[in-house]
């Protein structure tokens, strides 16, 4: 059927872009140079640096130094193995918790009648956006075995619960109950692209709800659910943050807290560090090809192309049931968290005896805020994070366009190519890409480094694929009918592309852009060595004062960030109204 | 980048006065305590510093903030980094020729021994009064002395321990004790070769059996302390005595086997405020000092 269409249109399709051969090469050939200098020189520095000892700016790169020696030596450490292990079972068993979480709560926001379904769409995406050492902080003031609010009100109420963040149960809800976004938007998209028709014709046959859910509905959908979940697998992989702060004291090592160990270590182990590198970016990478193997085959399982509207089942009084989920999940992830980030910041030490002493007003007052505010660090991390934030969500946003308008809609030469390296950094962890960006960078001429370009240069380059991603699925939008009649009319590439696919695509474009914005905000990790002392941004000055161990200060930068996120995801949501493309296919570090 | 070539140009026409600094004999530094005032009128017309650090961004403010009291004109910027990432900036920096700090203040000295030679020499007014013993390079200078002790929660330990000794007993097993790990720097080495020297060389084996919470730094670990997280941590003096004087339930106290410090002034005839020399804001980005904190 959708063959015979294609058939139909075929004549129109014959239409071409003007034909420039030259210019087409030129085109993609600035692309792969562009996409060179952001992805494959840094990945390759990172490479030398695993298989020599060297620093290699400092010593220089001599090829009778490579050797796999080092990388060896890395695979037979018994640390390392502990610090895989532990990754992939944290890491395995969160996403498990993630597809709970996210699965049930697509099909409350899709299939059935609950209440108040904007705000349970609105909860489902949130802890996307609360960076993950925020998370990790707030956590581990209230889930602390020994000293954690929830403990100390527990106890003062007599009951015999405890809760401990500290440990490998702890990491792993943490991990599932923040990570769970990336689950429920695959899966909240292809439950509302689902022909009810196949349920309907379960339920005609006898089947019950639950039966259907489970013969009909979920396999269905598996396509999504499996890419979810590897998407958040992937994603908790190089997440720094939560571990560091909740596995830490449990003396729970996964691979990115080790690699941070070993560049903070007297004397720093970054060749070791560059081949523990190698092991996460080759898992993540085997994660990523898994993940697109099972996208391209989603056009299979879901059905589309006639409108329909999916069917909401009818809970009755269930329906409240549905609803309080919702709110719990609220409850814990959002609004707690956010109450211990309040008690920390106000509170002039958080040592909190018994559930008296946390109503001891005495105790509380403005010293952390003051001192906050003293710092002139801070007053410029967060105009450096605005700056750095809005030149690398406007420059990434036009190079993401570039590219994706590059691999989906023209015939390019190299397009797979292209397509290919600017994927390649969903599968490296801004740790581990810090000091490669440092290394590849600074002998650059033209005083790059110490500025805020270089911080937007490595934002752009490690967000690429997430922008391209959000992009591309407005391109594909626009029909290609819309651009063959401009080019038949007479107007050239660049005139289509802007009387006809901007205007069109602009919500998509915006929302890439926000998305940028708010990544660029967050990100810690590869801004870990291109800071200087005046381009410092907020994440790695938050990271300072945790690491400085006054978590007063800590907890009140962290509502400031916060906050600041809440701001730029409303003017994003503003912006964006109307996108039907989905805002937060976003990774974090 | 023109900012460098300025404190390049400023640094030549200090390069005497640096000398001079160095030559001068304690008299006279007690004298002038920040050096001469050609060298403080030239901080004047340079007006910056960057602060390399891998000390904490708070107890750094503090400094900053008593070194601006009397200094208003010169601005530090401060980039603070954990010692082997900071050490790796500076590494990479000087060898692509844009190394940023004019001061570096690391607490290993053998790392900041590799890297001497990025350093010129410098005295401060006050040379004369350094233990010879612990002047490594003219390049490099004991900034602080530091020194261990054992710290607790008050509210929370009923029986303290005494010694050194008592950390390895049971009764404060069970993760109540923490330990800052070995590689966090320069001062917590110091700490682990006094105890296989002073205590003994089992006494890291000893302590082990109490399963210690590890903590990367001092700061993080006194933080927790505070918290109740643990009751008991081997601490630097100056990270839980902040904390004490500000009201936490904290007791401190020297254990009698001896304190691990790292030495920089006995000969000092009364005590000084930590102080970053003035002079160093008048020389520039190849005239750098590094300290040893």
């Amino acid at each position: 059927m959708a063959q015979a269409a294609n058939a139909l249109v075929l004549p129109v399709a014959r239409a071409r872009a003007p034909r420039l051969p030259l210019a087409r090469w030129l085109w993609s050939g600035g692309i792969l140079v562009a996409l060179a200098f952001l992805v494959l020189y840094p990945i390759a520095m990172l490479l030398v640096g695993a298989l020599t000892n060297a620093n290699p700016i400092v010593e220089g790169i001599r090829v009778g130094d490579l050797s796999p020696a080092n990388f060896i030596a890395v695979l037979a450490n018994p640390n390392v193995h502990a610090a895989l292990i532990n990754s992939l079972v944290v890491c395995g068993a969160g996403t498990a918790v993630a597809v709970v979480i996210g699965l049930t709560f697509s099909w409350i926001v899709v299939r059935t009648d609950t209440p108040c379904k904007t705000l349970i769409a609105a909860t489902s995406i949130l802890p996307l956006f609360v960076p993950p050492l925020v998370a990790a902080v707030a956590w581990s003031i209230l889930g602390s075995p020994r000293t954690g609010l929830l403990n100390t009100i527990f106890a003062g109420f007599g009951l015999d619960w405890r809760v401990n963040v500290y440990s490998m149960a702890g990491l792993i809800i943490v991990f599932g109950m923040y990570y769970a976004p990336y689950v429920y938007m695959f899966t909240s998209a292809a439950l509302r692209n689902m022909d009810p028709a196949l349920e309907e014709a379960a339920e005609v046959s006898g089947a019950n709800p639950t039966r259907t859910l489970l013969t009909v509905t979920f396999p269905l959908i598996l396509p999504a659910i499996v890419s979810g979940m590897l998407l958040s697998f992937i994603v908790m992989l190089g997440i720094y943050g939560i571990p560091a702060v909740l596995g830490t004291p449990a003396n729970i090592p996964v691979l990115t807290t080790y690699i941070f160990k070993l560049t903070a270590w007297s004397p720093p182990l970054y060749s070791t560090a560059a081949a523990v590198a190698i092991i996460l970016m080759v898992v993540t990478g085997v994660l990523v090809w898994l993940q697109q193997r099972v996208l391209s085959g989603r056009s299979y399982t879901t059905v589309a192309g006639r409108a329909f509207r999916p069917a909401q089942l009818k809970l009755g009084p269930w329906r409240y049931l549905t609803l309080a989920l919702a709110v719990i999940y609220l409850l814990i992830v959002v609004v707690l968290p956010t109450l211990a980030l309040v008690i920390a910041s106000f509170r002039k030490f958080m040592f909190i005896r018994d559930i008296a002493a946390l109503f001891d007003l005495r105790a509380y007052g403005s010293v952390h805020y003051d001192r906050l505010f003293a710092n002139p660090l801070v007053l410029r991390s967060v105009i450096n994070t605005i700056e750095v934030g809005l030149i690398t969500a406007v420059l990434g946003g036009v190079f993401a366009f570039a590219i994706g308008y590059t691999v989906t809609r023209t015939q390019a030469p190299a397009r797979k190519s292209i397509d290919v390296i600017s994927t390649l950094p969903v599968a490296i962890p801004g740790l581990v890409i810090g000091v490669a960006y440092l290394w590849a960078w600074i002998g650059l001429p033209g005083g790059l480094y110490g500025t805020i370009w270089i911080l937007a240069l490595a934002f752009i380059a490690r967000f690429m694929p997430d922008t391209i991603k959000a992009l591309s699925s407005s391109l594909m939008q626009i029909h290609r009918e819309l651009e063959e009649a401009s080019w038949i009319c007479g107007r050239g590439l660049v005139g289509t592309i802007r009387a006809i696919v901007l205007p069109l695509a602009r919500p998509g474009v915006v929302a890439a852009m926000a998305l940028l914005f708010i990544l660029a905000i967050r990100e810690l990790g590869s801004s870990l060595f291109l800071y200087t002392s005046e381009t410092m941004v907020m994440a790695v000055l938050l990271l300072d004062y945790y690491e400085g161990g006054n978590l007063g200060i800590t907890a009140a930068f962290s509502l400031i960030q916060t906050m600041l996120l809440a701001v730029a995801i409303a003017i994003a949501h503003l912006l964006s109204r109307g996108a039907s493309n989905k805002v937060g296919l976003g990774r974090t570090g | 980048m023109k900012l460098s070539l300025t404190r390049r140009r400023a640094l030549q026409a200090g390069g005497s006065a640096a000398f001079a600094a160095f030559a001068l004999p304690a008299r006279a530094a007690r004298e002038n305590p920040f050096g001469p005032p050609d060298l403080i009128e030239a901080a004047k017309k340079e007006g910056k510093i960057v602060y390399y650090t891998a000390n904490f961004t708070e107890v750094e403010q503090e400094v900053i903030k008593a070194f601006n009291k009397r200094f208003p004109f010169v601005r530090i910027e401060m980039v603070r980094a954990p010692g082997g990432q900071l050490i790796t900036r500076i590494k990479t920096e000087a060898a692509a020729g844009k190394l940023a700090a004019d001061v570096i203040d690391h607490s290993d000295r053998g790392l900041m021994l590799e890297l001497q030679d990025l350093f010129q020499d410098y005295a401060p007014p006050n040379a004369a009064d350094y233990l010879p013993s612990v002047l490594v390079s003219p390049k490099l200078w004991p900034r602080v002395t530091l020194g261990w002790s054992i710290a607790y929660n008050s509210a929370l330990v009923k029986n303290p321990p005494k010694s050194w000794l008592d950390l390895t007993k049971p009764e404060y097993g069970n993760g109540q004790i923490g330990q800052v790990i070995a590689p966090s720097g320069g001062t917590t080495w110091t700490r682990i070769l006094f105890e296989r020297k002073i205590l003994g060389e089992d006494y890291w084996a000893k302590q082990a059996t109490t399963k210690p919470r590890l903590y990367p730094s001092g700061a993080p670990a006194s933080d927790a302390l505070v918290r109740g997280e643990i009751t008991i941590a081997p601490l630097l003096y100056n990270i839980v005595w902040t904390k004490k004087r500000d009201g936490a339930p904290l007791e401190i106290f020297f254990p009698p086997e001896g304190v691990p410090v790292t030495p920089m002034r006995p000969r000092s005839r009364r005590p000084r405020p930590i102080r970053m020399p003035p002079s160093s804001s008048s020389t520039g980005a190849s005239r750098r000092k590094a300290r040893l904190s």
